[in-house]
């Protein structure tokens, strides 16, 4: 028992679903008190395996913490060896980095087509897009980011939200047009 | 390179919600990276951008330790230097560089006035330096310098007056007498300049300056 826990960074099973669950919900205390503790252990892992330097490491420990967060809220990450799929997840960021490769394939069932972040847009309008966001309430935030950031559909989040899937279609839009008059307002 | 101002003049497709998810996508990302990268440092010290710092600084600490051993040498090898040249040479030498925060000592204003002393942003130094809400010797020291530095000599000098006892003692002692000299007032220059002791930092400057007639004649 101890041991499958060792391999989940000390989480069990239902640990994790809290975990997951908390983070749909928009609570990412858990995650970071489990996550960040260990970061330092896998930037040396990194260090030690490639002869990585330290920067380059934390970079990929980084990048690997971010895709993390996003897959355990998506459903796609699953309890069983986090600790592993962490560790190789960080090293795939770490070689795709040295590569100057966009996309990697990794080969851990658990997850697929690990990438970069997709820098569509310019740095100044993601600025301008966070400032909106810091303006839109929280009920939107929480239906937008349920939607786009956790990729739940509509009916998922009526589900988790206890709102009627109408409602949370009408919200959605509502939000979305908030968001937009909040980011013009900011030109 | 998607245009986020396009994508949100008409938001109705299903083509324009795909695209405003990333552009929301890519900005939590953003956000969230940027917060366990405060929590790491903040709850763990972890964080790399000191390492980079501390890197960056040997290197210009180099750079700056090359480059006053070439001034150095071209000085000492005017047998005629006048005083205007001198102190010219002085004031203008490669800036000291501030050696990187301390550990248990993180501020953010401190971070910044770190960084743009070493880049030779002399206002948002003073500012950032001014900004710090328990400065230390340290601080008021560098606060001093960046005065210094941007050529606001009476600050400088009013700041220099006015610092606690630190590490910095002769350091302070020199550009004390610097920005004096700058200022016209060379009574009150030479005297810094004679209470500088061989052995201390830049007592051989401060000779060659005391042998210039400008500052030899003042009684």
């Amino acid at each position: 028992m101890q041991k499958i826990k060792d391999k989940n960074f000390d989480l069990s099973e239902s640990e994790f679903e809290k975990l997951k669950h908390d983070l749909i919900q928009g609570d990412d205390a858990l995650f970071k008190q489990i996550f960040l503790s260990q970061v330092e252990e896998s930037i040396q892992y990194i260090v030690r395996q490639f002869n990585a330097e330290y920067n380059e490491a934390y970079d990929s420990v980084i990048e690997t913490l971010v895709t993390f967060h996003k897959r355990i809220a998506d459903g796609k990450v699953k309890h069983g060896n986090l600790r592993f799929l962490f560790t190789q997840m960080a090293s795939q960021y770490y070689q795709g980095m040295k590569k100057r490769a966009s996309k990697m394939r990794v080969v851990e069932e658990n997850f697929v087509n690990l990438s970069f972040d997709d820098e569509t847009y310019s740095e100044d309008q993601i600025e301008k897009l966070k400032v909106a966001w810091e303006q839109l309430g929280e009920d939107c935030k929480k239906v937008l980011k349920m939607n786009y950031y956790m990729d739940m559909n509509l009916a998922e989040i009526s589900e988790v939200t206890n709102k009627t899937h109408a409602s949370v279609r009408k919200q959605k839009q509502r939000c979305k047009e908030k968001l937009k008059n909040l980011y013009f307002l900011n030109q | 390179m998607e245009n986020l101002n396009t994508v949100f003049s008409n938001i109705e497709t299903p083509e324009a919600d795909q695209k405003i998810g990333r552009a929301i996508n890519t900005m939590l990302k953003h956000q969230l990276k940027s917060e366990l990268k405060n929590d790491l440092k903040a709850s763990f010290g972890i964080e790399k951008q000191r390492e980079k710092i501390f890197r960056m600084y040997k290197m210009m600490g180099g750079i700056a330790a090359s480059l006053v051993l070439v001034i150095a040498a071209w000085i000492a090898l005017q047998p005629n230097a006048d005083y205007n040249t001198l102190l010219t040479d002085y004031t203008q030498a490669t800036p000291m560089q501030h050696p990187g925060m301390t550990k248990g000592l993180d501020n953010k204003s401190r971070e910044v006035a770190i960084l743009a002393y070493n880049t030779k942003k002399w206002d948002l130094a003073v500012r950032s330096f001014g900004a710090i809400d328990q400065p230390n010797a340290n601080d008021l020291f560098y606060m001093a310098l960046s005065k210094f530095y941007k050529g606001d000599y009476n600050a400088a000098k009013a700041s220099f007056n006015n610092l606690p006892t630190s590490n910095y003692g002769e350091e302070v002692v020199w550009f004390k007498a610097l920005s004096l000299m700058k200022l016209g007032e060379l009574d009150v220059a030479k005297q810094n300049l004679e209470s500088i002791q061989p052995g201390q930092w830049k007592y051989k400057e401060a000779q060659q300056l005391l042998k210039q007639d400008e500052l030899k004649n003042i009684k």
